[in-house]
């Protein structure tokens, strides 16, 4: 699974969470989970456990610390997916 | 520097926290899972401890923290029962304590943070979009026209005519809105 394909399945869970549709007019990998897509950060740990699910991997707290933009997970699940090939 | 959090309970059941071992895992340290195994209301047990992880937080950036995603950086220790009605406890991030207070209610679960010694404080509640309402009683309850705004670090702050800066803590879940400001 290349970066592309992770970002679009990243994307969808992250708008299951999303309370409000505009955010998703002015995005990109750079926008701030919780202050520009205006996810409660509870949520986020609904989203760290889906993105577990998705991918069969484990988000340590030390990688949950570094959860900041879009591009941050896709990075994390990279990385994971990486380590677990090896 | 406040820090709060409101829960608006009916959207908290939907998620079914209480019910997930992953989701305690990833949110309560060891001596609070301790605490939740006992509590004889895990649903209500389980947000209360969030409220004061998430209002503890808010205040820690206030004072400059940096940020950060892991609820278990957050150690709460309950003073009082986590059930029905008022309560307080305290909370330690990176060796800062804080002290938390609050209340759990059929519909609402409510909690406030500040820095030990700091001036008593004062909670606004309105419905949801009441931002101006709020202007307006603050503005009352200071004696002088306050705007809200925010601030560099994207924290809400009350600012005066003179732009005098008072900070405090915003939150919002389900249809209300609640503010936290320091005492005049």
């Amino acid at each position: 699974m290349n970066k592309e394909e992770i970002k679009e399945k990243v994307i969808s869970i992250l708008k299951k969470y999303t309370r409000r549709e505009e955010v998703w007019e002015n995005f990109n990998d750079n926008s701030d989970i919780l202050n520009d897509l205006k996810i409660n950060s509870a949520r986020l740990v609904d989203i760290i456990l889906d993105i577990e699910d998705e991918f069969d991997l484990e988000v340590d707290d030390e990688a949950m610390d570094h959860i900041h933009t879009i591009n941050d997970v896709v990075e994390i699940i990279a990385e994971k997916k990486a380590e677990k090939k090896d | 520097m406040p820090g709060n959090d409101l829960i608006w309970l009916a959207l908290a059941r939907d998620v079914a926290w209480e019910q997930r071992t992953k989701v305690l895992a990833k949110v309560l340290t060891s001596a609070e899972r301790e605490i939740f195994e006992q509590a004889g209301d895990p649903f209500r047990c389980i947000w209360a401890f969030w409220a004061c992880k998430e209002a503890a937080y808010k205040a820690w950036l206030q004072m400059g923290g940096w940020a950060f995603n892991n609820p278990k950086r957050i150690e709460i220790k309950f003073e009082t029962n986590c059930s029905y009605g008022s309560f307080h406890s305290s909370a330690r991030i990176s060796g800062q304590p804080f002290e938390i207070s609050g209340f759990i209610g059929r519909h609402l679960l409510f909690a406030s943070a500040q820095r030990p010694g700091e001036r008593a404080l004062r909670h606004f509640f309105f419905p949801t979009g009441s931002e101006k309402a709020f202007e307006k009683a603050a503005s009352c309850y200071y004696g002088s026209p306050l705007i809200l705004r925010k601030n560099k670090r994207n924290h809400p702050v009350l600012v005066d005519e003179a732009g005098k800066i008072i900070e405090i803590s915003k939150s919002h879940d389900g249809p209300l809105l609640a503010f936290t400001v320091p005492e005049r």
